[in-house]
C-alpha cells in the first residue's frame, strides 16, 4: 500500500497528458483483468441456481436462468458429496495439524545458532528441494510401506514442507530474542517449556500462516489420493469433483433421492446440475475465510522468499 | 574437540529430540525415494523389490531415447515452457507495476483479493470451468467469437489449441498471486527516489520506467534464473486436468507421460528412467541459476 503521505503527494502533483492517458489506460485494462478473472465466478453461481433446462441448452451465460434449488438438491442427495466432505474434513484438519506440529518441532532447534550439527541439518532439508527421486519411486515407496490405500497415503509423506521449516526457522531467528531464551534458563525452564511457553504464543502470525498454506493445501488435495487410494470410502471431495468434472462419472446408485423430474432429464441432466453446485460447495470453505486471511498468506509469501 | 560435541550433544538432547520426527519424515519421503532411483537401472518387478530385481544397466534409458511418444512429451514441455517464459514469467511482472501505478488504495485492495483469488481455487474445477466456457455449443467463448462472426472451434478437439489454452489458463490462475513477490520489491524502493523525480516533473509513466523499474530489476533477474529449473517441467495439475485423449499430441508431458507409463501402464522402471533424467536435468538447471545468482548480485539467495 502506498503510505498516506506519498498518496497526497502523488496526487498533489498535476497529471500531464500522457499520464492521464497511461492512467486511464491502467485503470481500463485493472479492470478488464478483473471482469475476465471474476466472469467464471460469476457464470458458476449462476449456473447452479439456475434449472436442469436451462444448463442443458446452454442458456445460462451470466445470471441464473429459471431460478431453482435442483442442483444443490441434487448433490446434497449425492452421497459421495458426504463421504468426500467427511474425509476431505479428517485429511485437512489431522493433516494440518500433523505439519504444524513438526514444522514448529523442525524449526526451532534449526533456529538456535548453538545447536549441534545445524549445518549439516539444513543441507539434509534444503537439497530436497533441489532434486527428488520422482513419482515411480515415491509411488513404489508408498507400497513397499504398507500403507497403499490407507489414510497414512494422505497424511504422511507430506507431512513436513520444507519451505514452512524454513520460513518459520527464519521467523523465529527474527523475532525471538536470545535474551528470552537466557532468562528462560536462568529460570530452570527446559527447551520444551520454552517453546511451549515463550516461542509458540510470541509466533502467531507464523504459525496461522503455517496452518493457512498447510489447510489449504490439503482441502484442494487430489492426486495423492489418485495415486494411492483405491476404496471410495476414503475419497477426499475434490477427488469425487474430478470424477464428476473432468471424467464425467456420476454413479446414480449414491443418489438416495432422485427426483421424478431430475429422472427425465437423464443422466446427463444430472451431471451437468450436480457440476456447479459441487464446485460451489467443493470451494465455498476456502473462499469463504480466504479475504479474511488473505494478508496472512501475502505475509508468509513475504516472509520466504524476500528473508528467506 | 570431541569431548566438547559430545557435551554439546548431551546438553541439546531434547533440542535433538525435536528434529527426529521431521528428520524421519524427510529421510523417509525424500531420501528413500532417491534410493529407489535403482529401479531405472533395473527390470523392476515389485515381487522381487529394489534389491531383488534382475538389473538392466541402461537399457530403458536407450529405451525411451528412441521412442516417438518420448521425444513428443518433450517437445510438448518445451514448448510450454517457453509459452511460460515469453508470457507466463512477464505478467506477474506486467500485473504489479500497474496496480502500483494506482493511486486509489482501495481499487488496490479489490484488485488484489480478486486477482489472489484463483490461486486458491482447486486445478480439477479451474479445468472443468475451461472446459465448460470453451465448450462448442455452450461456451461463453465461441459465443463470443460468434457475435464477431467468426466460426466457434471446437477447443478441446483440436490440439492446435492446448499450449494457448494452458498458457493464457495457468495466466489467469497464477498471475495474481505471483505477483505478491513483485509488489513487495517495489514497495522497498527509496519513496525519496520517487519524490525527487517528482520535483523534476517526471510523470507517472516516467517514474516507472526510470525508477521502478531498475529498482526491481535484480528480484527479477532472481525470478528468472529461478524459473530456470522449470524449463523440463510443467505444471502436472494444470497439464493432468486439461488434458484429454483426443488431444495428447500436444498435450502429453514430460510428467503426465512418466505418470501415464509409470502407474497406469506399470511400467516401472521405464517410467522411472524417465524420471531420474528429469529431476537430474532440473537440479543441473537450478544449481547453475543459483550459482549464476551468487556472481550477479550481493546477497546469496539460498
Amino acid at each position: 500500500m502506498i503510505a498516506d503521505q506519498q498518496l497526497a503527494e502523488r496526487r498533489s502533483i498535476r497529471l500531464s497528458r500522457g499520464d492521464r492517458i497511461y492512467s486511464v489506460f491502467n485503470h481500463l485494462f485493472l479492470v478488464f483483468a478483473l471482469l475476465i478473472v471474476l466472469y467464471p465466478l460469476v457464470y458458476i453461481i449462476s449456473s447452479s441456481f439456475s434449472s436442469v433446462k436451462a444448463v442443458l441448452s446452454g442458456h445460462v451465460w451470466l445470471w441464473p436462468v429459471d431460478l431453482s434449488l435442483d442442483g444443490y438438491r441434487a448433490v446434497i442427495n449425492y452421497s459421495k458429496t458426504w463421504i468426500g466432505y467427511a474425509n476431505t474434513l479428517v485429511y485437512t484438519v489431522a493433516g494440518t495439524g500433523i505439519n504444524v506440529v513438526l514444522t514448529i518441532l523442525a524449526a526451532y532447534p534449526l533456529s538456535r545458532r548453538d545447536m549441534a550439527g545445524r549445518g549439516f541439518i539444513m543441507f539434509l532439508m534444503t537439497f530436497t528441494l533441489l532434486f527428488h527421486g520422482g513419482l515411480i519411486p515415491t509411488y513404489v515407496l508408498i507400497q513397499k510401506l504398507g500403507i497403499m490405500n490407507t489414510r497414512w497415503a494422505m497424511l504422511l509423506p507430506s507431512a513436513m514442507a520444507v519451505w514452512n521449516v524454513i520460513i518459520t526457522r527464519t521467523y523465529y531467528q527474527s523475532y525471538v530474542p536470545s535474551e528470552l531464551l537466557e532468562a528462560a534458563k536462568i529460570d530452570g525452564a527446559n527447551d520444551f517449556s520454552f517453546v511451549w511457553r515463550v516461542v509458540i504464543p510470541l509466533s502467531g502470525a507464523i504459525t496461522a500462516v503455517n496452518v493457512l498454506f498447510y489447510a489449504v493445501g490439503h482441502w484442494n488435495s487430489y492426486f495423492p489420493a489418485l495415486l494411492y487410494l483405491h476404496d471410495q470410502n476414503l475419497f477426499p471431495l475434490q477427488l469425487f469433483l474430478r470424477q464428476v468434472l473432468i471424467i464425467n462419472d456420476i454413479d446414480t446408485d449414491m443418489m438416495q433421492d432422485l427426483d421424478a423430474a431430475l429422472i427425465d432429464e437423464g443422466r446427463l441432466g444430472l451431471m451437468e446440475l450436480i457440476k456447479f453446485a459441487i464446485i460451489i460447495v467443493a470451494s465455498v470453505p476456502v473462499l469463504c475465510i480466504y479475504p479474511f486471511v488473505q494478508k496472512h498468506f501475502i505475509k508468509g509469501v513475504m516472509i520466504g522468499s524476500l528473508k528467506g | 574437540m570431541k569431548r566438547s560435541l559430545l557435551q554439546t550433544v548431551r546438553n541439546q538432547k531434547l533440542l535433538l529430540l525435536f528434529l527426529v520426527p521431521g528428520l524421519i519424515a524427510v529421510i523417509v519421503f525424500n531420501y528413500f525415494p532417491m534410493v529407489g532411483i535403482l529401479m531405472a537401472f533395473e527390470d523392476y518387478q515389485p515381487k522381487l523389490g529394489f534389491f531383488g530385481s534382475p538389473l538392466a544397466g541402461l537399457t530403458h534409458f536407450e529405451t525411451f531415447l528412441t521412442d516417438a511418444k518420448f521425444y513428443r512429451a518433450v517437445r510438448n514441455t518445451l514448448a510450454i515452457s517457453i509459452l511460460y517464459l515469453l508470457f507466463g514469467f512477464p505478467a506477474p511482472i506486467i500485473l504489479a507495476l500497474m496496480i502500483d501505478s494506482v493511486n486509489r488504495n482501495s481499487f488496490k485492495r479489490v484488485t488484489q483479493t480478486i486477482t489472489y483469488l484463483p490461486h486458491f481455487v482447486s486445478w480439477v474445477v479451474v479445468a472443468s470451468l475451461v472446459y465448460r466456457l470453451l465448450d462448442l455449443e455452450y461456451g461463453a467463448v465461441n459465443k463470443l467469437i460468434e457475435l464477431i462472426g467468426i466460426e466457434p472451434r471446437p477447443f478441446f478437439r483440436q490440439p492446435q489449441s492446448f499450449w494457448a489454452i494452458l498458457t493464457t489458463t495457468w495466466i489467469l490462475k497464477e498471475v495474481g498471486w505471483g505477483s505478491i513477490i513483485y509488489l513487495a520489491a517495489i514497495s522497498a524502493i527509496d519513496p525519496e527516489q520517487h519524490s525527487a523525480a517528482m520535483i523534476d516533473g517526471a510523470g507517472e509513466f516516467r517514474r516507472l520506467l526510470h525508477i521502478t523499474l531498475p529498482g526491481i530489476t535484480p528480484t527479477i533477474i532472481l525470478m528468472l534464473i529461478l524459473s530456470l529449473g522449470t524449463l523440463v517441467k510443467v505444471n502436472f495439475d494444470a497439464a493432468f486436468n486439461l488434458q484429454n485423449a483426443l488431444i495428447l499430441e500436444t498435450a502429453e508431458v514430460i510428467d503426465t507421460y512418466v505418470y501415464r507409463t509409470g502407474v497406469r501402464l506399470g511400467r516401472y522402471s521405464y517410467a522411472a528412467a524417465i524420471g531420474f533424467v528429469q529431476s537430474v536435468i532440473s537440479f543441473a538447471l537450478v544449481y547453475g541459476g543459483i550459482r549464476l545468482s551468487r556472481r550477479y548480485s550481493d546477497y546469496a539467495i539460498i
